[in-house]
């Protein structure tokens, strides 16, 4: 099966979802597939060399000045163009914001099949039945791709292991050019601002998030504290940024960012069901909260009931002593 | 932060150049649920409970 990846690169390195999504392709194509990198951006010397250590088996790349920042119409006009010149019997991306907004505009520009947010999938055949969550997670749908034409599909992140890296080792690559010229692109990005040294959410291992528990945004201050203790990063609830105590990038749940950590940490979070759309396929969910009969309760494997405000910092401490990480 | 330019925006139609695949829904399941209640840590003190919890999630090998 001949199987293309949309990389997401960011800062010079290659996006865990994108990681992921490399090996996913690699077990889909089986042995005499090929599996092609596509990446897009600018100044991209030396990914051609980093995506050789996941198994791809060609490269295509579009470096201009164009692509620097993930743009819709630039990236969606380049990917159609070059789906339809070589068509692929997949393509495969990462399901992040970028990766469902550009996977998905490109199936509606080729009359395609589009499967978001996957976690898992048999094929056989050539023929592809994948897994999806739906309905809050409440659900899971199994869908066929029918047709003959290129089928595309975003991966939902931690959901495929991601392989470990091997030696580099030497594989084609294609440049290509982009389709539209800056004078024809709608979007002008005028700044770019990374929130620098901490874990995105989508990619972390340990989520760490707060509810109506914490009752303002200095009750934020020991949830970053034991997600800096481990490493994680900081979730929240959509009360908790519908009152303005966090930003919503923290947001998780089925209106905000959907995550699937090894450890999730449900503090002061009462555990709505939309809630849990966004975390409950975490590996280990524990919950620390006051309310024994918090719904949180009936999908976390460790509870804690009790004072977060006691708890979480006795946690970070315990953290750093067992873990040995200390807070920043 | 974006600014958009004072364009027509286009209108996107569906293309026909490459034969149309389309998806299929065939099974519509729930969820599985995970068995068993949250195991609940007791102790004296948090930093008792703390302290146990940290040794599970040890074992558990997430941290």
């Amino acid at each position: 099966m001949n199987v293309w990846v949309w990389v997401e690169v960011s800062g010079g390195a290659i996006a865990a979802a994108s990681r992921a999504a490399l090996g996913a392709a690699r077990r889909l194509a089986g042995e005499p597939g090929v599996v092609t990198a596509l990446v897009f951006g600018h100044n991209l010397e030396d990914i051609p060399e980093k995506l050789s250590r996941y198994g791809v088996d060609r490269v295509m790349v579009s470096d201009d000045a164009t692509l620097a920042a993930y743009r819709l119409e630039p990236y969606a006009a380049l990917l159609v163009e070059l789906v339809r010149g070589a068509g692929a019997r997949v393509v495969l991306g990462g399901a992040t914001a970028c990766g469902n907004d550009l996977l998905g505009s490109a199936a509606f520009d080729l009359d395609a099949a589009f499967l978001p947010d996957v976690t898992g999938w048999e094929s056989a055949g050539g023929r592809i039945t994948a897994r999806r969550p739906v309905y809050a997670g409440k659900l899971i749908s199994a869908e066929m791709v029918e047709g003959g034409a290129t089928a595309f599909i975003t991966l939902r992140p931690r959901a495929f292991a991601a392989p470990e890296p091997g030696a580099p080792r030497p594989v084609p690559v294609t440049f290509v050019a982009p389709v539209i010229a800056e004078d024809d692109i709608l979007t002008q990005e005028e700044a770019f601002e990374l929130e620098a040294g901490r874990a995105g959410l989508s990619d972390a291992r340990v989520v760490v998030s707060g509810g109506r528990g914490v009752g303002g945004p200095g009750g934020f201050e020991p949830i970053r504290a034991l997600a800096e203790a481990l490493g994680g990063a900081v979730g929240a609830s959509r009360l908790a940024v519908d009152a303005g105590w966090i930003p919503y990038e923290h947001q998780v749940g089925q209106t905000g960012k959907v995550v699937s950590p090894d450890l999730y940490i449900a503090c002061g979070i009462s555990g709505a069901v939309q809630h849990q759309a966004g975390m409950r396929t975490s590996k280990v969910i524990v919950a620390i909260n006051k309310d024994p009969d918090a719904p949180i309760f009936k999908i976390a494997h460790y509870g804690i009931v009790g004072d977060l405000f006691e708890v979480v910092p006795a946690l970070a401490a315990a953290c750093r002593a067992k873990v040995g990480r200390q807070s920043s | 932060m974006r600014k958009a330019k004072k364009l027509v925006i286009p209108v996107r139609t569906p293309g026909v150049a490459v034969a149309a695949s389309k998806v299929r829904q065939v099974a519509l399941d729930a969820a599985p649920a995970r068995a068993g209640a949250a195991e609940i840590v007791e102790a004296g003190t948090a930093q008792e409970a703390a302290s146990i919890l940290v040794d599970k999630l040890i074992a558990e090998k997430v941290i």
